[in-house]
């Protein structure tokens, strides 16, 4: 085992993409002084284009800091941040999606708690989340929305079953894999946030559910479609 | 301005894997600028390197637990650079026969065999083959020793002086510093067609590199 066992196995294609330039002449013959003088010259303005440093691309720390930040599985220190390893213009891509998407998500978190119909089950007495649990509110709409995406935290719907009950109930056609699940405390009502996809780049359908949802108990919080 | 944290690369990534907050932001305070110019030198395109060097640390982060110290906390980052760099470029291949730079770079050949062209730095290195511009990018541009280029890529050190001898030959051409031997001289890619402004020059040995 090595440090870079991780690493092996894409270095070992660099002996070949290096080696295409390997099967030609050795180069110019270093003792020739006129030659020797010709490489000294090249090593000049090869160290004098390091020297001549471009800027590092402004806010690229900060990127940084989000992908770490969603890889540790914390939030990120400001804003809008993406999954790991996501390419930064990905991630701007997100950033307006997710903005898009904000006042719809804060009117749908406003309104969670009245959408109960009159004669849905009652909710179950679901154990309380763990902690960590996102807590949403209406004026944290990106963040909502954020806490899903790409995350596979299903809770009380983990197991398929279960998870393709729920779904069904909801009309979700049973292919439809989703595009992040969380835990949530939604105005202090514990849910399971679903993000669907809907075919659509940057529109979700954002469905959250009472954990004790099943087939003929959809036990809806909220549903809607965010993003443009 | 924050004090610099005295640790070596090796503390901090060990404090990290320990689970000390903040130890491996440290690590990226240290490196994501070089390894940026790594990247952006290696790919010429500001936004891949820019995703090249975020996916250096995601993957730093995912791995940290296995590093064992055998290398260089350094020679570790710039190894996973240079494989994302190198995944890059690979798809690039894969897409199409798209030029490094995302623009229309002159070849070796366009280079040679019009005598008057003088590239810039940055156009010559991009006209190189991959393994000869990385050898010579972290050698002659950014100062790192045979040894550590070598463990950095992941072969032997007389490839590494191979290489860089053969970059450094087609870079005089293209900057200018070497000129083709004569119209007739047959190799323009490598040596047996150039000379300097004097001398005699050794005949290629084709295929015949270490």
């Amino acid at each position: 085992m090595t440090d870079d066992d991780h690493d092996l196995g894409d270095l070992g294609d660099l002996g070949d993409l290096g080696d295409l330039g390997d099967l030609g002449d050795p180069g110019p013959d270093p003792d020739d002084p006129a030659v020797a003088a010709a490489l000294a010259r090249t090593r000049a303005d090869l160290a004098a284009h390091g020297a001549a440093t471009p800027a590092m691309p402004a806010g690229l720390v900060g990127d940084i800091d989000r992908a770490l930040a969603a890889e540790r599985g914390a939030p990120s220190p400001e804003g809008v941040g993406g999954g790991p390893g996501r390419s930064r213009r990905v991630l701007v891509g997100a950033a307006v999606a997710l903005v898009a998407a904000a006042a719809v998500l804060a009117a749908v978190v406003a309104s969670v708690t009245a959408t109960d119909p009159p004669d849905a089950p009652a909710p179950s007495a679901a154990p309380l989340p763990p902690p960590g649990t996102p807590v949403l509110s209406g004026a944290d709409g990106v963040s909502a929305l954020r806490a899903g995406l790409g995350r596979a935290d299903y809770g009380p719907l983990a197991d398929p079953g279960r998870l393709a009950g729920c779904l069904a109930a909801h009309g979700v056609a049973p292919d439809t894999r989703p595009a992040g699940a969380r835990q949530v405390v939604v105005d202090g009502r514990a849910g399971v946030l679903l993000v669907l996809p809907t075919g659509t780049a940057a529109r979700f359908r954002l469905l959250v559910v009472d954990p004790g949802c099943a087939p003929g108990a959809p036990l809806t919080v909220s549903d809607t479609l965010v993003g443009r | 301005m924050p004090e610099p944290d005295p640790r070596s690369d090796r503390e901090l990534l060990a404090a990290h894997v320990a689970g000390q907050a903040g130890a491996f932001d440290e690590l990226v305070r240290r490196y994501a600028e070089r390894l940026w110019l790594l990247a952006f030198r290696t790919l010429d395109h500001r936004e891949d390197a820019a995703d090249a060097v975020q996916e250096t640390f995601v993957s730093a982060l995912r791995s940290a637990h296995r590093y064992r110290g055998e290398s260089e906390v350094s020679t570790w980052l710039h190894r996973i650079t240079v494989n994302a760099c190198l995944d890059r470029i690979r798809r690039r291949r894969t897409r199409a026969a798209e030029p490094l730079a995302g623009h229309d770079l002159p070849t070796p050949r366009d280079g040679i065999d019009d005598h008057l062209t003088r590239l810039t730095v940055a156009d010559a290195l991009a006209t190189l083959p991959d393994g000869q511009r990385l050898a010579v990018v972290l050698v002659d541009v950014h100062g790192f020793s045979i040894t550590e280029t070598a463990a950095i890529l992941g072969v032997r050190e007389g490839t590494i002086k191979s290489r860089c001898a053969r970059a450094r030959g087609r870079l005089a051409l293209l900057l200018g510093h070497l000129r083709p031997h004569d119209e007739t001289g047959g190799n323009a890619g490598g040596a047996g067609g150039v000379q300097s402004t004097s001398g005699p020059i050794r005949p290629a040995r084709r295929g015949g590199g270490p």
